[in-house]
C-alpha cells in the first residue's frame, strides 16, 4: 500500500517532468526538469530494492550527464528565442501520435504473459561485481574501450580552434 | 494489473514522452533531453523485469551498461552541438539544413 | 545617505490593543530573554538529548514506524543545524587565533559563543532581494538544491554501530552521490542570478567540483578494496581494537590515499585553497553574489554540512569511525564527533594558512598531479592485496620474494646513490657552502 503510494508519487513526478519539458520555453528549466525526472527514476530504483543501481543513476546521470547538459545549455543559449511554445495544431498532432503509440504499447503489455518461473535476483553488491566481471566481462571491457573512445572523441571535437586566415569560399 | 505492469506502463509513458520531446523541439539540447528520456525508460523497463524475478541479475547489469553508453553518447553529442553552435551561431536544428560546412 | 522612511501604520480597536500588548510584553521580555539566552540555549540542547533518550528507551518499541522516522529526521536536521552553527563560530575563533587575534568575544558572554545565532538573526531580518531580470523560480530553487542533498546524506552515515538512520549496503556510494548533486545547485545559482561574474564563478566551481570527484571517489576505493565492502558500518567494524587497527595504518597505500582523499575533499567542499568560487577579491562572492539574507545562510549551512560529511567519511573509512583509539568498548557517537571535529579543525587550519590557487592551477593540480597519484596508489593497493593475500599463495610468495628482494635492493642502491650525490655536491660546492655558513658569523654580515 505504502509501496504503491510511493510508486505513484515518483511516477507522477517523472511524467509531470516530461510534460513540463514539452510545454516549457526556457532551456535551462528543461534541463532541470530532466534532473527531476532522473531523481524520480532513482527513487523508483530504490523502491524496487536495487540500491546500487539507484546510487549509480544519481552519480552518473544526475551528477554527470545532467551537469554536462546544463553546461551545454549555458554555453549555447545566448539568444533567448530559440524555442517557442508549440502551436496548438502541433500539440494536437503530438497528442494523437502519442496516444496511439501509448495505446499500442500498453495493450501489448497488458496482454502479454510473462514466464511464471520467478528467480529472485539478489541485490547484493558483491554478487553484482562477480556478475559484472564474470558473465559480463566482454561487455565490461568493451564499455571501457567505448568510454575511452568517447573521451578522446569529445575532447578532440571540442578542442579550441585557432582561427586561420582563409578565404570564405574555401570549404574545410 | 500486477506491479510489474505498473512499471512497464510507466516506462512506456516515459518512452512516448521522450519521443514527443524529440519531435516537438527545435533546440538541439532539448532533443538530447528527449533521448535521455527514452534511454531512462528502457532502463526502467529492464530493471523492473530484473527486480520482479525475470532474468535474474542480468537486468541490472545491462542497466549499468545502458547508463555508461548514455553518458558517452551525451558527451559526444554535446561536443558535436558545440561545434554546430560555433559554425552556425545558433542551436536551432532547423538551421542545420546545409550539407556543407 | 538615503534614509528609508516607513509609513507609520495606525491601528484601531482590537488590533490596537493586541499591538500594544505585544509591545509591552516585548519591552518586558526582550532583555530578560537576552539575559537568559545561554540558559535557554543549553537547556534546549540538554532537553533534546534527554527527550531523545527517553523516546529511544521507553517509547521506541511501541511507536509506529513513521513517527519514529519523523523523530529521527527531526534529530538529523537539528544535528545538522548544530554542526553548522558550531562550525561558523569555530571558524571565526580558530581563524582569529591563527591570525594572532581573539575572534568574537562579546556576543553571549563567554568567548562569543552566540555569534552564529546573532549572525543568523541578522540574516533573517535582511531584505529578500531578487534581481528583476533573474529567473525567479530557479533563483529561489538553487539554495535548496545545494542544501537538501547535504542533509539527505546524513541518512546513511553511521555515528555508531546502531546509530544510523538507514543501513544501506551501498551507503558510501549514497553519500558520494549526494555530494555529486551539489554541483547542480551551484551552477543554477550562478545562472539564475543573471550576473556575469556569478556565472563565471559557477562555471569554475562546477568544473572544480566535478573534476575533483574523480580522485575523491578513486582514493576512497582503496580502503574499500582492502575491506571488501561499500557498507560504512562494515568499514567501521573492520577497525575495532585500537588505533593500530585503523585502516590508515594497515596498508601503506591507504595511508597515501588518505592524503589524496583529503585534498580532493577540500576541493569538493569549496574550501581553501580551492575556494576560488567564493574568491572575494576577484568575483565579489562568486556564484552566491546575488544571494542575501536567508538564502545566503542556506549556502553557508550547506558548506559546513558538506565539510562535516566529508570529515565523517574520512573518519569512518580511515580513522576507525566510532571505535575508540584505546581499544576499549567506549566507542560510540562521541568518539565519532570528536574525530570529525579534529578533521574539521585541520580543514580550517589549512584554509587560514594557504593562499588561494587560480582555476587553471586547480585543474592542473587535479589532472596532472592528483589523478595520476591516485591511480598509482590504486594500482599499488591492488598489487599489495595480491602480495599479501591468502588466496593466491604461490603468487604471493613469488611476488614477495622477487619484489621484496628487488625492492629492498633498489632501495639500498637508491640510498647509496643519494648519499654519494649529496657528498659530491657538498665537496664540490664547499667554498660556497662554507662561505654561506661562516659568513653570517663574520662581522658585517
Amino acid at each position: 500500500m505504502i509501496k504503491l503510494l510511493f510508486f505513484y508519487m515518483f511516477a507522477l513526478s517523472s511524467v509531470i517532468a516530461g510534460i513540463a519539458i514539452i510545454f516549457s520555453t526556457n532551456i535551462v528549466r528543461m534541463a532541470y526538469w530532466l534532473i527531476g525526472m532522473l531523481l524520480s527514476l532513482a527513487g523508483l530504483y530504490f523502491l524496487q530494492g536495487s540500491y546500487f543501481l539507484g546510487v549509480i543513476q544519481i552519480i552518473i546521470y544526475a551528477g554527470g550527464v545532467a551537469v554536462l547538459m546544463v553546461f551545454g545549455v549555458m554555453l549555447t543559449s545566448q539568444q533567448i528565442a530559440a524555442q517557442l511554445r508549440p502551436k496548438r495544431w502541433e500539440v494536437l498532432w503530438l497528442l494523437v501520435t502519442a496516444i496511439m503509440l501509448l495505446a499500442g504499447i500498453v495493450s501489448a503489455i497488458l496482454d502479454a504473459r510473462w514466464s511464471q518461473e520467478r528467480v529472485q535476483a539478489s541485490n547484493n553488491v558483491s554478487d553484482f561485481g562477480i556478475h559484472l566481471l564474470g558473465k559480463f566481462l566482454g561487455p565490461f571491457e568493451l564499455a571501457s574501450i567505448l568510454l575511452i573512445i568517447a573521451l578522446l572523441g569529445a575532447a578532440y571535437l571540442a578542442r579550441p580552434k585557432v582561427p586561420t586566415l582563409k578565404s570564405e569560399n574555401n570549404p574545410k | 494489473m500486477t506491479e510489474l505492469q505498473h512499471y512497464l506502463i510507466l516506462a512506456a509513458a516515459l518512452l512516448v514522452l521522450g519521443l514527443s520531446i524529440i519531435i516537438s523541439k527545435r533546440n538541439a539540447i532539448a532533443i538530447l533531453i528527449g533521448v535521455e528520456f527514452i534511454l531512462n525508460a528502457a532502463n526502467l523497463n529492464i530493471i523492473a523485469f530484473s527486480s520482479h524475478g525475470i532474468g535474474g541479475l542480468d537486468g541490472q547489469t545491462a542497466a549499468i551498461f545502458i547508463i555508461v553508453i548514455a553518458a558517452a553518447e551525451a558527451a559526444v553529442a554535446l561536443a558535436i552541438f558545440l561545434n554546430f553552435y560555433n559554425i552556425i551561431a545558433t542551436i536551432d536544428v532547423d538551421r542545420g539544413d546545409k550539407l556543407r560546412g | 545617505m538615503l534614509v528609508y522612511a516607513r509609513k507609520k501604520i495606525e491601528y484601531h480597536g482590537r488590533s490596537k490593543q493586541i499591538v500594544e500588548l505585544g509591545i509591552a510584553l516585548g519591552r518586558f521580555a526582550g532583555p530578560l530573554l537576552l539575559r537568559m539566552a545561554p540558559v535557554i540555549f543549553f537547556s534546549a540542547i540538554l532537553g533534546m538529548i534527554l527527550f531523545s533518550w527517553i523516546v529511544a528507551r521507553f517509547v521506541n518499541p511501541h511507536v509506529p514506524w513513521f513517527v519514529r522516522d519523523v523523530i529521527a529526521i527531526t534529530g538529523i536536521i537539528l544535528f545538522v543545524s548544530l554542526v553548522a552553527i558550531t562550525g561558523i563560530w569555530g571558524e571565526r575563533k580558530i581563524s582569529g587565533r591563527m591570525q594572532s587575534r581573539l575572534g568574537p568575544m562579546r556576543t553571549g558572554g563567554w568567548h562569543g559563543w552566540a555569534q552564529s545565532l546573532a549572525d543568523g538573526l541578522k540574516f533573517i531580518q535582511k531584505e529578500d532581494l531578487i534581481p528583476k531580470s533573474a529567473d525567479g523560480m530557479m533563483f529561489r530553487l538553487a539554495p535548496y538544491i545545494t542544501l537538501v542533498p547535504a542533509i539527505v546524506a546524513f541518512a546513511a552515515i553511521p555515528f555508531g554501530v546502531d546509530w544510523v538512520y538507514r543501513n544501506l549496503d551501498v551507503s558510501l556510494l549514497f553519500v558520494l552521490a549526494m555530494l555529486g548533486i551539489e554541483v547542480l545547485g551551484v551552477v543554477l545559482a550562478g545562472w539564475a542570478s543573471n550576473n556575469k561574474w556569478g556565472l563565471y564563478g559557477a562555471m569554475r566551481e562546477a568544473c572544480q567540483l566535478v573534476s575533483y570527484e574523480i580522485p575523491m571517489c578513486m582514493s576512497l576505493l582503496v580502503p574499500v578494496m582492502t575491506v571488501g565492502s561499500i557498507d560504512l558500518i562494515d568499514l567501521g567494524q573492520a577497525q575495532t581494537g585500537g588505533w593500530f587497527h585503523w585502516l590508515i595504518f594497515r596498508n601503506p597505500f591507504i595511508f597515501l590515499s588518505f592524503f589524496s582523499y583529503y585534498i580532493a575533499s577540500l576541493a569538493s567542499c569549496k574550501r581553501a585553497p580551492f575556494d576560488l568560487p567564493e574568491g572575494e577579491s576577484e568575483l565579489v562572492a562568486g556564484f552566491h553574489t546575488e544571494y542575501s539574507g536567508f538564502r545566503f545562510t542556506i549556502f553557508f549551512f550547506a558548506e559546513y554540512t558538506v565539510m562535516f560529511i566529508v570529515s565523517a567519511l574520512a573518519t569512518i573509512i580511515f580513522f576507525g569511525g566510532w571505535n575508540s583509539p584505546f581499544g576499549d568498548r567506549t566507542g560510540g557517537p562521541l568518539w565519532f564527533i570528536a574525530k570529525c571535529g579534529a578533521l574539521i579543525f585541520v580543514q580550517m587550519w589549512i584554509r587560514w594558512t594557504l593562499p588561494r590557487i587560480r582555476i587553471d592551477q586547480v585543474m592542473h593540480a587535479c589532472v596532472k598531479y592528483l589523478l595520476p597519484f591516485t591511480m598509482a596508489v590504486f594500482i599499488g593497493s591492488s598489487l599489495w592485496q595480491l602480495f599479501v593475500s591468502q588466496t593466491f599463495v604461490t603468487f604471493a610468495l613469488i611476488s614477495r620474494y622477487i619484489l621484496g628482494t628487488f625492492a629492498l635492493g633498489m632501495l639500498g642502491i637508491l640510498m647509496l646513490a643519494f648519499y654519494v650525490v649529496w657528498a659530491v655536491f657538498g665537496y664540490m660546492n664547499s667554498p660556497l657552502l662554507l662561505g654561506r655558513l661562516a659568513r653570517k658569523h663574520l662581522p658585517g654580515a
